[in-house]
């Protein structure tokens, strides 16, 4: 696995209640990641960093066009839909 | 589902147009798959890509999540927020195929450095060990005269040298090692 981020941040990456705390915040969860926070302030920066990680805000990855539309195309073949390309 | 890209809908990058979209899936659209492949792809390889390095396993991932959804795609409805689930869908296929790989190499598992909730679980159960261990020391610690309780933390836990000790507390050698041997008799006592 990743050895370029910190093991504190991986670990929150793939940490279920943690997705959905940033990409589903309904107010139980808001809620239940205060109460988290007020009992560990030293967890405040880590959360943060995963936070901008998942959100894409920086040192951002993607694929080039030509493997996107590549991967595409297997996905494709692979679920049996035909396509005009 | 129509196999083809015949229908074509104006779609634009949003929450909105996602919810949209699976519905328009969900009825046959085949356009909408891909534009939910389109709208997605580059959010996945960010986030699997933190995960793991190795491109090639990242990407077979990714394809198995979206077929995966092809083949469940009349469950759509069950699905609270699709950014979670596709980014949750990735990362629980990334720990099995890691866990599958381990299986069938000869490499140990102890010598991969697999994250998974089962890591967070340990290191959650190791953290309150520590935590406490510590909380009995110094209970322990607060049944010593302030001065046994200095000696012992300077010896055991600031390792410092019995000479050091001495200068430290002012006193010679052999009152430092009584001071130090009647707090660990009176721990043991303690302990019991």
């Amino acid at each position: 696995m990743s050895i370029t981020i910190d093991k504190r941040v991986s670990e929150i990456l793939v940490c279920d209640g943690f997705i959905n705390y940033v990409m589903n915040p309904t107010s139980l969860i808001l809620k239940e990641w205060d109460n988290y926070f007020i009992e560990n302030p030293d967890q405040i920066p880590i959360v943060n960093e995963a936070k901008q990680i998942l959100l894409c805000e920086h040192d951002y990855h993607s694929l080039p066009p030509f493997e996107i539309k590549e991967l595409e195309m297997r996905i494709f073949e692979k679920c049996g839909i035909k396509t005009f390309s | 589902m129509e196999n083809n890209y015949s229908k074509t809908t104006t779609y634009t990058d949003s929450d909105v147009e996602t919810t949209q979209l699976l519905v328009d899936f969900k009825e046959g659209n085949v356009a909408a798959f891909s534009k939910l492949y389109n709208l997605h792809i580059n959010m996945l390889y960010n986030y699997g890509y933190k995960l793991t390095t190795d491109v090639e396993l990242l990407k077979d991932c990714i394809q198995e999540v979206f077929i995966k959804i092809y083949n469940k795609r009349t469950e759509l409805d069950l699905i609270l927020n699709f950014k979670s689930y596709l980014l949750i869908s990735l990362k629980n296929k990334l720990c099995d195929e890691s866990r599958k790989r381990v299986h069938l190499s000869d490499v140990a598992v102890e010598e991969l450095d697999i994250i998974s909730s089962d890591n967070i679980e340990h290191d959650y159960i190791a953290a309150e060990k520590v935590k406490s261990n510590n909380m009995f020391v110094s209970k322990m610690l607060d049944q010593l005269s302030p001065r046994q309780r200095s000696a012992i933390e300077l010896y055991y836990i600031e390792e410092k040298k019995y000479e050091d000790i001495c200068t430290i507390m002012n006193m010679n050698y052999q009152s430092v090692r009584n001071l130090i041997h009647r707090g660990i008799l009176k721990l043991r006592t303690c302990a019991v």
